[in-house]
Parts: C-alpha cells; sequence; structure tokens
C-alpha cells in the first residue's frame, strides 16, 4: 500500500517531472477524493499549475502536493454544492453510509482534517510535510489527525 | 497502530491503487495550459483596462472631492448613483476627447489653475490653462502673426448633480479682439438626463464681465480671469445658438459673438509642412462623427478645397503631426495665417540662351508629367536618371492613384537659372476632378545637353501618388 519512495534527485525538467510524479500524485488524489476520473482530472491541473509557476520552484514535488490538496478541497467543496441544490430540487442523494463506512465517514470529514489523515496514513509523511502542504503550522497537524481519527470513531461507531 | 489507523491505511491503499495510472496524457496537459495562459491573458486585459479607465476617474473624482474648498455638499458625486460610470466616458466623445487632453493630449504638460467657480445653475467649473509657448517665426523665416496660432491650451472640468465632463479652448497671445470664442461643446447628454453647454472665450483687459444666453434657455456670466472666460448653463444642446456678450464696468457691450460659432463651426487647423507647405486640416472633430477628414495644402503644394460647414462636427482639438489649430473658429484661416509660398532662390549666371532654356525646361516638364497614354520615350527623354525609375514611373501609373496620374499636367509658372546648369522651377500640377497641387518648387538640370526634370523632382511628386523611387 504505502506511497511511493522518494527519488534520489528531484526530476530537472517538466517532462520529466510529469512523467515521474504524475502516477504518485494521482493516487494521492484518489486516496482523497475516492474517484479515479477526479483525480486524474485534478493533477492535470495541478501540473498546468506547476508548468506556470516552474521557473520559481525548486521542490517540484512539494508544490504538487500542495496543489493536489487545495484541488481536491475545491472539488470537496464543490460536490458539497452540488449535493445541496440537488437536495433542494428533489433528488436527495444517499447520505447514509454505504458498503465502505470508513471511506464515506473519511469523506464527510472537514477538509483539513481529511487531508491530514490521507497524508499520515497515505502518504507516510511527517508532521512538518503535512503541514506544508496544508499551510498549517506543524503543531495543528497533530491537532487534526486527532480529531479526525476521534471523528472517524464516532461516525463508525453509531 | 488501533484498527481504526491500519483500517484506515487499508482503504486508502485501496482508493489509490484502483486508480489506473498509464502514461499522461501530454495532449491533454497541453490543452489545459493553452486554456490557462489564455484565460490569464483575458485577466491581465481586463484588469488593464479596469485601471485604465477607472483609475483616472476614480482619480479625478477623488480629487475633486479633496480638492473642493467650497462648503462640502456643494459638488457632489459624479454620477446619479454617486460614482462614475465607464460608461459616461466611453458614450461622451467630449469626455474621451477631453481625456486625452487632460492626460496626455498636450504631452504631460502642467494644468495651471485658473479658477473655480460655481454657475447659477450649480455647476461646478474648474479652469486650467496649459502653456505651450507662442511660436511665431517658423525655421524657414516665416513669421506669422501671435495671434495665427494659440499660445496655451484651456482646460475645464464641469460636473453636475448628474454628469461630469471637460472642457477644451484655447489662449492665443496677441489677440487684440475684445471677446474670442476659443471653444464650445455640451455635457451630459448622452443619457444623464442633465444636458449643458459650455463656452471657453478669451477676452481683452478692457472687458470686466462675459454672459451668455444659449438658445436653450440656459444663461451664465463671469468676470474674466487672465483673460479667460468658462461659461457654463444647463440647456438643450440641441439648440446650438445663442449669444455671448463682452462687458466693460459700465455695463455696455464691447463685443458679442454667436455661442454655436466654436462648437458647430467647421474649425480649420494650419500647420506648416517640412517642405515649406502649409497644411489645412479642417472640418472635422478628431472623433470622425460625422464628415470625412479633408487635409489640403496651401500655398506651396495642394491647393485648397475648403470643406463645407459641418454642423454635427465638434472642433478640432488636434491637428495631424501634432499641430495646434487656428486662429479662426470658423471656415478658412486668415490669409495671414497661411504660409506663403516658397521662394525662389536668386538667379546665378545664366545659361548662353535663356530664352531657350526656359522654354526647353518648360517643356520638360510638360511632357514628363503629361498623363494618359503617351510616347514613353518621350517622357523619360526629358527626366533625369529615367532608367532607374522606369520600374517607378510604371507602378505610379498603375498604383491606387493611377487615375489622378493619368488625369495629371503641369504647368511651368516661374523659372530661375541658378547656374548654366541647373534651374529652379515652380509649377502647378493640376489633376483634372481632383485636388490641384500648385507653387510647387523644383528642379530643372542640363544633362547630355538638353534640359530635363530633376530625379529628386519627378521622386518628391511621384510621393504624392505613393510611390517611392528606389535608392541611387
Amino acid at each position: 500500500m504505502a506511497a511511493d519512495p522518494a527519488p534520489p534527485t528531484a526530476p530537472t525538467s517538466f517532462a520529466e517531472c510529469y512523467a515521474e510524479l504524475r502516477p504518485e500524485m494521482i493516487r494521492l488524489a484518489a486516496a482523497m477524493t475516492g474517484s479515479s476520473e477526479t483525480a486524474q482530472d485534478l493533477v492535470q491541473d495541478a501540473f498546468v499549475r506547476l508548468h506556470g509557476a516552474w521557473d520559481r520552484v525548486h521542490e517540484p514535488r512539494a508544490y504538487l502536493r500542495r496543489a493536489v490538496v487545495n484541488a481536491c478541497h475545491s472539488h470537496h467543496r464543490r460536490r458539497r454544492v452540488e449535493r445541496r441544490h440537488a437536495a433542494l430540487g428533489g433528488t436527495e442523494m444517499n447520505a447514509s453510509l454505504g458498503a465502505d463506512e470508513l471511506a464515506d465517514a473519511l469523506d464527510g470529514l472537514p477538509h483539513r482534517q481529511r487531508a491530514a489523515l490521507v497524508l499520515r496514513f497515505y502518504t507516510d509523511l511527517s508532521d512538518v510535510d503535512i503541514a506544508s502542504a496544508l499551510g498549517c503550522r506543524p503543531g495543528t497537524v497533530a491537532s487534526l489527525i486527532h480529531r479526525g481519527l476521534e471523528q472517524l470513531r464516532r461516525v463508525i461507531d453509531r | 497502530m488501533s484498527n481504526l489507523e491500519q483500517n484506515l491505511r487499508d482503504m486508502l491503499a485501496r482508493r489509490a491503487d484502483a486508480t489506473p495510472t498509464a502514461p499522461g496524457d501530454w495532449q491533454d496537459l497541453t490543452v489545459r495550459m493553452a486554456r490557462r495562459h489564455r484565460r490569464a491573458q483575458r485577466m491581465m486585459a481586463g484588469a488593464l483596462a479596469l485601471v485604465l479607465v477607472v483609475g483616472p476617474l476614480a482619480g479625478f473624482a477623488i480629487a475633486r472631492a479633496v480638492e473642493d474648498t467650497e462648503p462640502s455638499g456643494r459638488v457632489t458625486a459624479a454620477g446619479p448613483s454617486g460614482s462614475v460610470s465607464a460608461n459616461q466616458i466611453a458614450t461622451s466623445p467630449e469626455a474621451v476627447k477631453s481625456l486625452s487632453i487632460a492626460y496626455g493630449g498636450v504631452g504631460g504638460l502642467k494644468l495651471e489653475k485658473l479658477f473655480r467657480r460655481t454657475s447659477s445653475d450649480g455647476i461646478a467649473v474648474r479652469a486650467f490653462i496649459t502653456r505651450s509657448g507662442a511660436n511665431s517665426c517658423q525655421g524657414d523665416g516665416w513669421c506669422p502673426p501671435a495671434d495665427c496660432f494659440p499660445d496655451a491650451s484651456i482646460t475645464g472640468e464641469l460636473s453636475t448633480e448628474a454628469a461630469v465632463g471637460f472642457a477644451t479652448g484655447y489662449h492665443y497671445a496677441g489677440t487684440t479682439s475684445d471677446l474670442k470664442l476659443t471653444g464650445g461643446g455640451a455635457l451630459g447628454a448622452n443619457g444623464e438626463g442633465s444636458p449643458a453647454r459650455w463656452t471657453v472665450a478669451q477676452t481683452s483687459d478692457r472687458v470686466a464681465k462675459v454672459r451668455v444666453s444659449f438658445a436653450g434657455g440656459g444663461h451664465d456670466e463671469m468676470a474674466p480671469v487672465n483673460g479667460v472666460v468658462l461659461l457654463a448653463a444647463l440647456t438643450d444642446p440641441a439648440n446650438s445658438g445663442g449669444t455671448v456678450e463682452a462687458l466693460d464696468t459700465s455695463g455696455a457691450v464691447l463685443d458679442h459673438a454667436d455661442a454655436s460659432s466654436v462648437s458647430t463651426g467647421d474649425q480649420v487647423a494650419v500647420l506648416r509642412a517640412s517642405d515649406g507647405n502649409a497644411v489645412v486640416s479642417g472640418g472635422t472633430s478628431e472623433f470622425g462623427s460625422s464628415s470625412a477628414s479633408t487635409t489640403t495644402v496651401v500655398a506651396g503644394t495642394a491647393t485648397t478645397t475648403t470643406p463645407p460647414p459641418n454642423p454635427g462636427a465638434g472642433p478640432s482639438t488636434a491637428a495631424p503631426g501634432g499641430a495646434v489649430p487656428p486662429v479662426t473658429g470658423v471656415g478658412v484661416p486668415r490669409p495671414e495665417c497661411i504660409a506663403p509660398p516658397p521662394s525662389l532662390p536668386a538667379p546665378g549666371v545664366q545659361p548662353a540662351n535663356p530664352a531657350a532654356a526656359k522654354a526647353e525646361v518648360e517643356q520638360a516638364f510638360a511632357t514628363a508629367y503629361a498623363g494618359g497614354p503617351g510616347n514613353d520615350d518621350a517622357k523619360r527623354a526629358v527626366v533625369q536618371d529615367s532608367n532607374s525609375l522606369r520600374a517607378t514611373l510604371d507602378e505610379a501609373r498603375k498604383g491606387s492613384f493611377a487615375q489622378q496620374v493619368a488625369n495629371a499636367s503641369a504647368v511651368v509658372t516661374d523659372v530661375v537659372f541658378t547656374s548654366p546648369t541647373e534651374a529652379a522651377v515652380r509649377y502647378d500640377i493640376n489633376v483634372k476632378n481632383s485636388t490641384n497641387f500648385t507653387g510647387r518648387i523644383g528642379k530643372a538640370l542640363f544633362v547630355d545637353g538638353h534640359w530635363k526634370v530633376a530625379r529628386v523632382t519627378i521622386c518628391a511628386d511621384i510621393s504624392l501618388a505613393g510611390v517611392s523611387c528606389p535608392a541611387k
């Protein structure tokens, strides 16, 4: 299961970076969103952003990771709005937990808690790297993970 | 590790591993990049437009509000809703024109404040003068009267409760008349629903007050400040008439003028062309409101074809090449403001038979410029270095001005021999059913035993047809 090990050296060209980091980022996005198609789409956009900032990006992997996390956040926000509108329109989606209760519970978490859990339990990142990806202080990461796990427990035990 | 954490790891791994990570779609990525680039460009263009349009307006509005020394509330916001709409600027030629003057049309020269006043109708008026200096004598020694050309421009900022606009006029050094209208126009008539007219005038020292009565019913008056007045009143601009009067201290009318003489007139700009000819550009607003621009050259090149009066056009504020507008507000410029034709040089050593030489020169010009079908060999025989100009002459005959070239003819009016082999020639080029070019100065050379039209002369004239001679 574990995330790909970090390459010994950073990719030197954008094409090289795309070939090397794309699978890793797709898996991260898929873990965050639970959707293959969405992950592919979000990662493509993340690379477009990286391309625009290529001259000033020193760590493409960290940049991409943060771009993917932010893109997943935007995706979840859009999906929430769509669900709300669907509910108002009388086509209420099934809000109950599905077959994979844990996945549904994870998707129901606030963005930062969900991202912290994915980055910790899928990519095995340190608090510092998670903080960098989330744009918060390292001390906040432990709190996010703790509260995220508590929330998952409450939902599953319900 | 708790069960929950392990379950979470397993679930995330399943999610990730279920996602194919086949080689990336590079083409899709390229398309997305191009889309993002276009979006960025659009945003940049939008931001730029915002800065260019809203920035100056906001600055103008803020400056006016801050600078206002009268009790607050007299001058309120510039638009009905408390802000200046871009539409006001975009739909008002006068506003746009004036913006170009205020923010760059005068080359960044300083706006020196003349006065601030509020008309009886509540129109806030700020008047500025931008001095450009008198330009009397020209490079070739021609010194027109000082009042032929303005030495300063007048810029007015006007605002009512509903609209904001600019006024423009001119200041002439050496003006002796008691009243000279130098600008006129309207504002607030483009949907604001609060139309007003304004008039800029220059006065003599004898004038104590200037008053205007617009045909649409508005009135205004003020004492001149440094010989300048800017009068404004709420009135319908559709009624273009009215009367402007200059009064002395006793109230006697010293002079009067038709208030529409500038704003609806056919202003003519005169400038001195580089070749010494006077170029007259007239009859249009620079926004091309209703008439085509007519540029003619007098006293040296083309004869004037004075454009007909154009009631729809505003005053011209900028002539081609940055020339200043003329002294006359209506019609053609005064004769003394038109550059005289360039003079021929003094005679030098004469050829052996001056009369025969003169006749040959006249014949050479007549032959060279004769339009229509003719003997090309004969034409080439009277033009210096004609072999190198063969293609050029053909191009002129077939180019955009082929009709004019075909209908052209030349008449020599004066010949001065400056040496036995060189002559200065004054001649007219007449073009049937088109503009004539009179009083041109050219050169004839005695080459290979014959007098011929100099290459430099034929090339200068051929350039009128939009064709250039090859380098020698």
